[in-house]
């Protein structure tokens, strides 16, 4: 990363801080200023969408470790996300846990899961991984849909209420909100945080060369497995939040579209970074939601039969264009094209560091 | 370092304006209007019932503006969202909606939905009419409001009649039935237990259960297992497009299979497709059919839809359920308007009114909806049958049992706090 001329590291903890300079600082502490203090002056419908910005961001910050570190792809994240809001779904209504209890053993249950579906990158790479992470969606899924009905209700699902505690009713977006807000930045953080240590850089090794990183000393089997206990921890922590959020899970909740477009927030975000993560989940949610709100205008200019397809249509397209049109012209996302614009801001007026 | 400057000085200018906007809170609608809100997947999974639903609230709200002057002073308009069977979408739109004062009456299709925001709707006190009858998606009672019969309830009125129907004397045994139906919350809610006792009360036989796909790119094999295990009867919860090749590969091969369906297999579409291998397919229903010509209402519809220019294959069943929902709010104005005037209508007002409608309620002789404190659905409805090329009636309008499960019976309870500041306009 640059960083403006001037700035140099004299020490270890310099060289290693995440936040280097006092704007950057300053940035910082606003910008969670100003989420702390959001509910206070935005609605009920900008609060729901940040708290479904936070669930996704989660999911997709597992899926960013499992697919944009490690390089193991998945294409059935959004499975994992239901085991996370099953178990919490089943402790709570079944066994009358206490909703915070459930949100780690979530996670937990979904990396245990993970693992088990991480079996086979033992032998299986790129494509035939893809498929076997594709057979999990499917099988995930169908084994809600049929296995222990009185506890999984089959396609019935299982009402979930959202929790109660030290006086505060989460039932509210506003209190929710927090919920969801400070769990999402400790998991982004915590993200972040490691792919800078020794499991992260092994996680890099083995996305570049697997075959390289053992000869060099990594484990390979088992770090591959650790990627997939991570990022399906984190899948399970956003089921949790998932669950409570719609106060309801149901097999039809988890489709294979999720975990596609969970895939597309890292092809637009930039894969293997963490603000990548960030910059992806923000960016598709908010063309989705102008998406619904611009829709109902147009269909006023087309025949009546017409206008239900034009929301759809234009969701569908809007969505892979953006897709397509990052891998073509910005296949390392949004957070290099971030990168790449603060570089030209600190060099103009000249065009590049001469 | 004045460039980074200038630059937090304009995000910060940029916030002023864009943040303030973000939370600012939707305006109340114009006064002369009703705003009906309409909510569902209109291109995915469910979007062949709910774009001619679409259709169906359009031209109910063409008729009550233009027919009848509006309700009571005011004009119906309709503010729809497609949350393209995902609930995350669904979510946001709702949220959109719901701190609008006028967000008071609400039409939805889908039991996925219904069943995750069944709570929210009586919480945040918008009245719910809904296709969508999964048992948990519209019971406990509270502010949802179903405009078609369960489908346990279904099942029972087609298990009824073909019992009534079967010669025990001359077969010796009672009807065999296998059920083929999608493995979907929609397909499977005629798999409940309480089903399973219903058609062993009845004495059929419960011989084979099936999963099927939408489009059934093979249907012998599925019919020649159902055929094996002696099935006389095929139910299941499932579409024209579905019921088409089954009948279709039924006459083929001989199996001699009578096919029982839910409403939303009653559809205009299966004797056009399924021609003569359609005859004979059943469902229930509780609305008039297009076949039924000199039906006032049917003859209403009809002239309606020339008048929109809207062309006869986009007139499937389910937009019916459209006119339900738009007649059922101007029934609910129209009764209280008067009464209690426009500053007295908000949701719990509707609610309450829904509920004293009581049994058999007649909604301008399209449906009779049974909405009291603890019934949300229609209970009378008729089989009807693909005969001659189309769908005609072939019982009179029948109670249903009323399956549901008893701890989701009762009453609903009304909160004693005040209700929400809502408006009707």
């Amino acid at each position: 990363m640059e960083r403006p001329a001037g700035i140099f590291d004299i020490r270890y903890e310099q060289d290693m801080a995440i936040v280097r300079t006092n704007p950057q600082w300053a940035f910082l502490i606003g910008f969670l200023i100003l989420l702390t203090v959001l509910p206070l002056f935005a609605g009920s419908y900008f609060l729901g969408f940040m708290i479904l910005t936070g669930i996704a961001l989660i999911a997709v910050q597992g899926l960013n470790i499992l697919t944009g570190y490690a390089g193991q792809i998945s294409l059935g994240h959004q499975a994992f996300v239901a085991v996370g809001a099953y178990t919490t779904a089943v402790l709570m209504d079944s066994f009358h846990w206490n909703f915070f209890a459930t949100v780690p053993l979530a996670g937990i249950a979904a990396a245990a899961v993970g693992v088990l579906f991480g079996l086979p990158s033992f032998r299986l790479k790129m494509l035939y991984l893809a498929m076997t992470t594709l057979a999990a969606q499917f099988i995930i899924i169908a084994f809600f849909n049929h296995a222990f009905p009185d506890y999984f209700h089959s396609v019935g699902g299982i009402r979930v209420n959202r929790p109660e505690f030290a006086g505060i009713n989460f039932r509210n977006n506003e209190a929710f909100y927090y919920v969801v807000i400070v769990i999402a930045v400790v998991m982004t953080i915590i993200a972040k945080n490691l792919v800078r240590c020794r499991l992260g850089r092994a996680f890099v090794a083995l996305r570049d060369n697997d075959l390289a990183s053992e000869v060099i000393g990594i484990h390979v089997a088992r770090y591959k497995l650790y990627a997939f206990a991570i990022g399906c921890f984190y899948a399970g922590i956003a089921g949790s939040l998932w669950a409570t959020y719609y106060r309801s899970v149901n097999p039809l909740h988890f489709h294979l579209d999720v975990s596609i477009w969970y895939l597309g927030c890292l092809i637009v975000g930039g894969m293997g970074t963490a603000v990548g993560a960030v910059y992806g989940v923000v960016f598709l949610r908010v063309i989705r939601e102008f998406v619904t709100f611009i829709s109902p205008i147009l269909s006023d200019f087309v025949s009546p039969m017409d206008a239900p397809k034009i929301g759809p249509a234009l969701g569908i397209i809007s969505w892979a264009l953006v897709v397509i049109l990052f891998l073509i012209f910005e296949p390392r996302g949004l957070a290099h094209t971030w990168e790449v614009l603060k570089s030209r801001f600190r060099h103009w007026p000249f065009k590049y560091a001469v | 370092m004045r460039k980074t400057c200038l630059v937090f000085v304009a995000l910060v200018v940029i916030s002023l304006f864009v943040f303030p906007t973000l939370g600012s809170k939707p305006a109340a609608a114009k006064e002369e209007f009703f705003t009906i809100y309409f909510w569902a997947d209109m291109s995915r999974v469910y979007g062949f019932v709910n774009v001619p639903r679409l259709l169906g609230i359009q031209d109910a709200v063409y008729w009550v503006n233009k027919e009848k002057g509006g309700v009571q002073g005011r004009k119906f308009r309709v503010e729809w969202a497609d949350h393209t069977n995902d609930l995350a979408v669904g979510a946001t739109v709702y949220e959109r909606w719901r701190p609008r004062k006028n967000f008071i009456f609400m039409a939805v299709c889908g039991s996925q939905e219904n069943e995750a925001f069944h709570d929210r709707y009586a919480e945040d006190e918008v009245v719910v009419s809904s296709c969508g009858v999964s048992e948990t998606g519209m019971y406990p009672a509270g502010y949802a409001f179903a405009t078609i019969p369960l489908y346990a309830d279904q099942f029972a009125n087609f298990a009824d009649v073909i019992v009534e129907r079967w010669d025990q004397k001359k077969q010796g045994r009672g009807p065999r039935l296998a059920f083929m139906t999608y493995d979907t919350p929609f397909g499977k809610a005629c798999l409940q237990p309480m089903i399973m006792e219903y058609a062993k009360k009845k004495g059929i036989e419960v011989v084979d259960q099936q999963f099927i796909p939408v489009i059934v790119v093979d249907a012998a094999t599925p019919l020649t297992r159902a055929k094996k295990a002696g099935a006389d009867f095929i139910y299941g919860q499932i579409l024209w497009q579905t019921m088409t090749p089954l009948a279709k590969e039924n006459e083929r091969l001989g199996f001699g299979l009578k096919f029982g369906t839910c409403n939303f297999g009653v559809d205009e579409p299966l004797p056009i497709m399924g021609g003569k291998a359609a005859e004979g397919v059943m469902g229930t229903t509780p609305y008039r059919l297009w076949s039924e010509t000199n039906d006032p209402f049917i003859q209403l519809a009809t002239r309606i839809t020339q008048e929109q220019g809207r062309r006869r294959k986009d007139l499937l069943n389910s937009y019916f359920l459209g006119w339900a929902n738009i007649l059922t709010i101007y029934d609910l104005l129209n009764q209280l308007v008067p009464k209690v005037g426009w500053d007295g209508v908000n949701s719990r007002v509707l609610r309450r009114q829904l509920e004293r409608w009581g049994k058999e309620y007649d909604l301008h002789g399209l449906v009779k909806f049974d909405y009291t404190s603890d019934s949300r659905t229609p209970m009378v409805a008729r089989l009807v049958e693909v005969k001659g090329g189309q769908w005609v009636p072939t019982t009179p309008y029948r109670r249903m049992p009323g399956i549901i499960r008893p701890d989701l019976k009762g009453p609903y309870k009304e909160p004693s706090t005040p209700p929400l500041p809502k408006k009707a306009y």
